[in-house]
Parts: C-alpha cells; structure tokens; sequence
C-alpha cells in the first residue's frame, strides 16, 4: 500500500508499531536515495539504534554495504548490531526528536529519553549530522500525517 | 579568462615588470610559460615572484616556489581588482561629510591599508559613506564602532578560513599530484571565480537569518528586563557556561594534532547541535566553548544531559555561574565571567560544577540536585566560592 493511501485522522500521535515502521522506513529510504544527505548521515551512524519503548519499535541504523546504498536499517529484534549510539524514549517523545523539537540533553536529563554508548565518538558523529534526519522526518509527515507536525 | 594568450607586452602591463626581466624569467623557469605564450595566470605569478623578491627572497628559492606551483595565487589578485583613482581623507571627509579623525579611526578598527601617503582607493570610498549613511540614520557612534570592531575581527577570521582551507584542500593537493605551475594557476583561478560569487549571497543569507533569531531573542530579553531585571545600559544578567574537555593536552599528545583537531569539531559543533534554542555559543577558544543564555535552568540541565552523552576519555567537564557581565564587541567581560572560567577548571572530566546563584535560581528545579563540595578558593578571587556538584534528579 502507498504511504499516502495510509492517511489518517486523529491526535498527534504514533496510532500503532506498523504505522511508525512504515514511517520511519519511508524517512531512511528518502534518505539513502539522497545523495547529499545520505553520506552525511552514514558518517554519523554509529551505528545509531532508536528505540520506542511504548510501541516496542526499534531501529538500527548502520552504514550499507550494499553498493548505490548508503545506509541499512533493520527494525528486527534480533539484529546483531551493536549500536554505537542507543537513544530510548517513547513514541511520542520520538515524534518530537525526530522533527528536531526535543532537546536531547534536556531529555535526557527529565528523564525523557535515555543514552547509553558503547563508541566514545559516537554523540560526536550523530547529533551535529542529525538535522537532515529531522528534515527529511517533516517532510514524510507533511506528506502523510500532517496532523503529526509540529510548530 | 586564464587559458587566453596576451603579448608580453600585456604581461608587462600586469606585472609591473620591464618586458626584459619577463623574458628572462620566463627562460629560467620562474614564470611557467610554455612556447613563449603568455597569460593573465603567468603574467600575475611573476607579479608575485617579484614581491618575492623585494622581500629579499633568492631567485633561486622563488624560482623552486615556482617549480612547486606555490605562486600560483597570483590570480586571487586579478579577482578583487579595485577601480582606480585615489582619495585623500580630507576628500573623504568632504564627500562622506564625516570628520577627518573618524574616518582615520574607521580605517583603522577596519584593518584598511592606507596609502603610503594616507589615501584611500574607490572601494574604501564606497565602504565610508556606507558607514556615513549608517551613522546618519541615527545610530550612536559608540555602538557603532564596537559594530565595527565585531565586523572587521570576523570578517578577518572568516578571509584567513577560506584562504587556509583553500590552500589545504585545492592547493596543496594539485601540488601533491605534480600538476604543472601554470595549470595549478589556472584550476584555483577557475574555482575562486566560480565560488567569490556565491560567498556574498550566502553570508548575506546566514546574516539575516541570525538577525532574525537575535531579534527575537531581543524581544524576549526586554520582556524579562521588564519583569524586574537590571536597567543598567550594556549590563546584562546571564547564566555563564564554560565547557571544555578534561584531560585534551594529554589526549592531543597521545593522539596527535590532525586527531585532536578533529575532537574538538566534532565536540564544538555537538555543543552547538544540542543547545536549547535560547542559549548562545559566544566563542570557542581551542577545546574551550562559552556559551550565554538567558534561562539558567535550561541550560544547566543542557550541561548535565550533555555530559551523559559522554562515557569514555575525553570527557567533557562544564562550570556555571549565574550573573552579570557587560557586553562589549560581541562578548561578554566582567567578574562573573571570569569566576565561571576559574570553576571549570576545578570540575573532573564528566562532572557539572555550579555556584551558589545557580543554585539560587534554580533550586525549585525537577529535574536537578546539586550537592555541596564547600566553598573552594579560586585564583584571582579573595573570597572563597561555594560549589556544588549537579546530577539529574533521579539518580
């Protein structure tokens, strides 16, 4: 089914696991097709794993190996990466992060979100490459869960 | 455009030099010209050499610099030619109707070269009534010329960035790969031509975008002044942060320039990716960033949420204090300036150290709990300081 086929009305809000799934694949997959986006966020995959504990959703993302693809994602529990970067919080914290609305210190600090790193240069590498993550992020939402955005 | 042939005579032209010593630089293989054909890029080498050597350098080491493509910058001069004719300062005065002495104090907190004999060229001209109708419209000159001060300290930082880099990473590899001088000449002309352009519009745009967002935050500050903050005009009450990483000197030995170097971008630019929206980075000075910021609970809670970012060597430490400054050229100055940087350097790798008016202002916080290490002398302060340590309220 095409995303845009997926609209639907409601709060601001993830409404399931697929939904979010189908979302954030969407947002990866917009950026590996970008050729300027998708070598600055391979630099900064740590690999970098997000995980929504409310809608027990998680993503690892790494550098691809495949040829014309800059990065991999896998939403399975039993993938074998080890993040450099573990970023937990729920989904709708999640929202908020992802279209670059929650500080991720201050969460962090309220208890919001948590971090764990196994790679001492791995925040280094993510956050200050993070933006065209949250860019592209807004514009899957603009484009599918309109309801979702924030100001 | 480089590639084209000119007489020698042209070349003489450009390069201010008899066609005679042309000729025989070109034969020794100071000017790369191939066939006897000359261009504006060869031309404009031999403009360089020749300021070479009326700085007392050999023919021989020119002639080696030359070999190397090392004068090949010659062409940057050729970009920002500026239309002839000389001014006096009292000419100046007349046509900007600004007095003698302040153009003088202009030109110098502008870092302009003057003429030998005191003039000023077109361009100078054109920058001075810029200044004169900016001075017209009302502005004081006492700001003004901190404006000035702030303008020429950047501007210079950013022409050294540009020039650095460019030599770094299109200069030195053309010469690193063996391409002939008078190709190097023409590859960084042809670049520098097609980025000058774009430089303008795009500071121009990142300049309005940060007058937009300090306006508002402007607005804000006002708000709060009138809600019972100080009134005293430069004077600013803010939360001070130093945060910088413990432990880099031995890290930069251990692991070298190039690596520390790269530390610290990566550290720099993560601060400046994480901050809330109201805090500012004011300057970094190596592996050191001071950040302001209106609201000390936001950002104190920034500085321990940073921190845990942080689990391995080098880690960040950060010190914070909450009080007044006077704000001059684009920093802040003052006691409790330098009261913060004194507690930082007392903090441990991965640890937030605060004063008391921190504390003060926040002590209400969720979030935080902040535990008293004593008072602790710092240097150049006769009276000891409380500190205290800061950690998330939940652990």
């Amino acid at each position: 089914m095409a995303a845009s086929a997926i609209k639907e009305e409601g709060p601001a809000g993830f409404r399931s696991a697929r939904q979010m799934r189908r979302l954030l694949d969407e947002v990866l997959t917009d950026i590996d097709d970008d050729p300027v986006d998708g070598p600055r966020l391979r630099a900064a995959a740590a690999p970098l794993r997000l995980e929504f504990t409310d809608l027990k959703v998680r993503v690892d993302i790494s550098a691809a190996d495949r040829k014309d693809h800059w990065l991999e994602w896998s939403f399975s529990k039993r993938s074998r990466v080890k993040p450099g970067l573990h970023l937990t919080m729920d989904s709708t914290v999640g929202n908020r992060f992802l279209q670059g609305k929650e500080n991720p210190a201050i969460a962090l600090v309220r208890g919001r979100m948590s971090a764990s790193t196994s790679d001492a240069g791995a925040a280094l590498r993510f956050f200050p490459a993070a933006k065209p993550l949250f860019a592209h992020y807004r514009k899957a939402l603009e484009r599918d869960y309109p309801q979702m955005l924030l100001d | 455009m480089a590639g084209e042939t000119i007489t020698i005579e042209e070349a003489s032209e450009l390069a201010g030099l008899p066609v005679a010593t042309l000729e025989s630089w070109a034969a020794e293989g100071v000017v790369p010209v191939e066939d006897g054909n000359w261009t504006r890029a060869a031309a404009a080498q031999a403009r360089i050499a020749a300021r070479m050597r009326e700085r007392g350098y050999s023919l021989e080491s020119v002639k080696e610099a030359a070999r190397e493509g090392k004068l090949a910058f010659g062409f940057a001069e050729d970009l920002f030619e500026v239309p002839g004719g000389t001014y006096t300062q009292e000419q100046a005065a007349e046509r900007t109707g600004l007095e003698v002495e302040l153009i003088d104090r202009l030109m110098t907190l502008l870092g302009t070269p003057k003429g030998h004999d005191g003039t000023l060229n077109e361009d100078d001209i054109k920058a001075t009534e810029h200044i004169a109708a900016m001075l017209t419209s009302g502005f004081p000159l006492v700001a003004f010329l901190q404006l000035v001060r702030v303008y020429a300290q950047s501007i210079r930082k950013l022409a050294d960035a540009e020039v650095r880099l460019f030599h770094l990473y299109v200069h030195e590899p053309l010469i690193h790969d063996g391409v002939p001088p008078l190709q190097i000449a023409e590859e960084l002309e042809g670049l520098a031509a097609d980025l000058l352009p774009a430089t303008t519009p795009l500071m121009e745009y990142m300049h309005k975008r940060y007058l937009r967002f300090y306006i508002e935050q402007d607005v804000v500050g006002h708000m709060e002044s009138d809600l019972g903050g100080g009134k005293e005009l430069a004077h600013v009450t803010m939360a001070f942060c130093f945060v910088d990483l413990a432990g880099f000197t031995r890290y930069t030995e251990e692991e070298g320039d190039e690596e520390a170097l790269d530390l610290v971008e990566r550290f720099v630019d993560t601060v400046e990716a994480t901050l809330p929206a109201e805090a500012t980075t004011v300057k970094t000075i190596g592996d050191e960033v001071m950040i302001v910021s209106p609201d000390p609970a936001t950002l104190t809670e920034w500085a321990v949420g940073f921190l845990r970012l942080f689990q391995e060597r080098p880690q960040p430490r950060v010190g914070l204090h909450y009080g007044r400054a006077v704000f001059r050229d684009g920093d802040y100055f003052g006691g409790d300036v330098n009261l913060t940087h004194r507690v930082v350097s007392r903090a441990l790798g991965g640890e937030v150290l605060v004063t008391k008016p921190i504390v003060e202002a926040i002590a209400d916080s969720d979030w935080l709990s902040f535990e008293p290490i004593g008072e602790v002398t710092l240097k150049g302060f006769d009276e000891p300081v409380a500190l205290y340590v800061t950690y998330p309220a939940s652990s």
